[in-house]
């Protein structure tokens, strides 16, 4: 798993949020668009890009676009 | 998990109901609120009311911090109905849709196992991102459209009306409808069925 790509497709769940602002370091609950919106997406795309199950407690102990890569990677 | 409003409240409720941007597509009016409506509005939460209930949605920890609320409104004992009358998850870090599932089907067991009604039903804005989603996802079923019914943001938005009778929820239920993958699942297949319907 890399992680530019996962930055890439974190972004693509975003409609508004140019994707240049999600870097690794980007606290991802204080985007604006940050929603259940995206949240759901977010599991959904950890499911069906790369067949791995997180949950919303594991996303809410994240704080940064990295601690989603690495709790994904983790699975 | 859920409790009862406390005072303890207040300020949280304040901010959000403060917030703009969390308002922006509820489907009722929106004003500023001054500490004294917070108070207030609290205050009317709390105990037991013949015709609504509303709950804290609150941490799951020995703290059991307000992060958002849900309510059911118009208990109507004769028709055994009852509304879905809404949440919010004002907390950004419980923002990621499963404290906002898991609210729903809190409040959907409290109505049709607790009140035993017949019909819970609810209404959105038709151009909210979630709401028209997250109900298709629950099994509510599309009622009607009230066209240009709210006025806000300086124009007039549909109003979606749903519903879903008991019968339909305990059969959801007991065919794994309200397990939390089935139900992202379901989310996300209804958001691509209206991003289809919109390209063709």
């Amino acid at each position: 798993m890399e992680l530019r790509k996962f930055i890439k497709d974190f972004a693509d769940q975003f409609d508004d949020t140019d994707a240049s602002v999600i870097q690794a370091d980007t606290v991802f609950h204080d985007l604006d668009e940050w929603g259940s919106l995206v949240g759901m997406s977010l599991i959904a795309m950890a499911k069906t890009q790369y067949g791995k199950t997180i949950t919303g407690k594991e996303i809410r102990e994240c704080i940064t676009v990295k601690d989603l890569f690495d709790l994904v990677s983790s699975k | 998990m859920f409790r009862d409003f406390e005072e303890r409240d207040i300020d949280f409720i304040y901010r959000c109901k403060n917030d703009e941007k969390l308002n922006s597509m509820i489907v009722g009016e929106w004003h500023p609120c001054t500490y004294e409506e917070a108070v207030n509005w609290v205050n009317g939460c709390i105990g037991e009311h013949e015709t609504y209930k509303f709950w804290a949605v609150c941490t799951n920890n020995e703290e059991q911090r307000i992060v958002g609320w849900v309510s059911l409104s118009n208990i109507d004992c004769q028709n055994q109905s009852v509304c879905h009358h809404g949440i919010v998850i004002g907390d950004n870090t419980y923002k990621d849709g499963t404290a906002m599932f898991e609210a729903m089907l809190f409040s959907m067991d409290y109505a049709f196992n607790t009140l035993q009604s017949h019909r819970l039903y609810g209404s959105c804005l038709s151009e909210h991102k979630t709401s028209p989603h997250m109900l298709n996802a629950l099994g509510f079923v599309l009622e009607g459209r009230r066209r240009d019914a709210v006025s806000k943001n300086s124009r007039y938005y549909d109003l979606l009306e749903y519903a879903i009778l008991e019968s339909e929820y305990q059969e959801r239920k007991s065919n794994g409808g309200y397990d939390l993958n089935t139900l992202i699942v379901n989310f996300i297949g209804s958001i691509k069925r209206q991003n289809n319907q919109k390209m063709f």
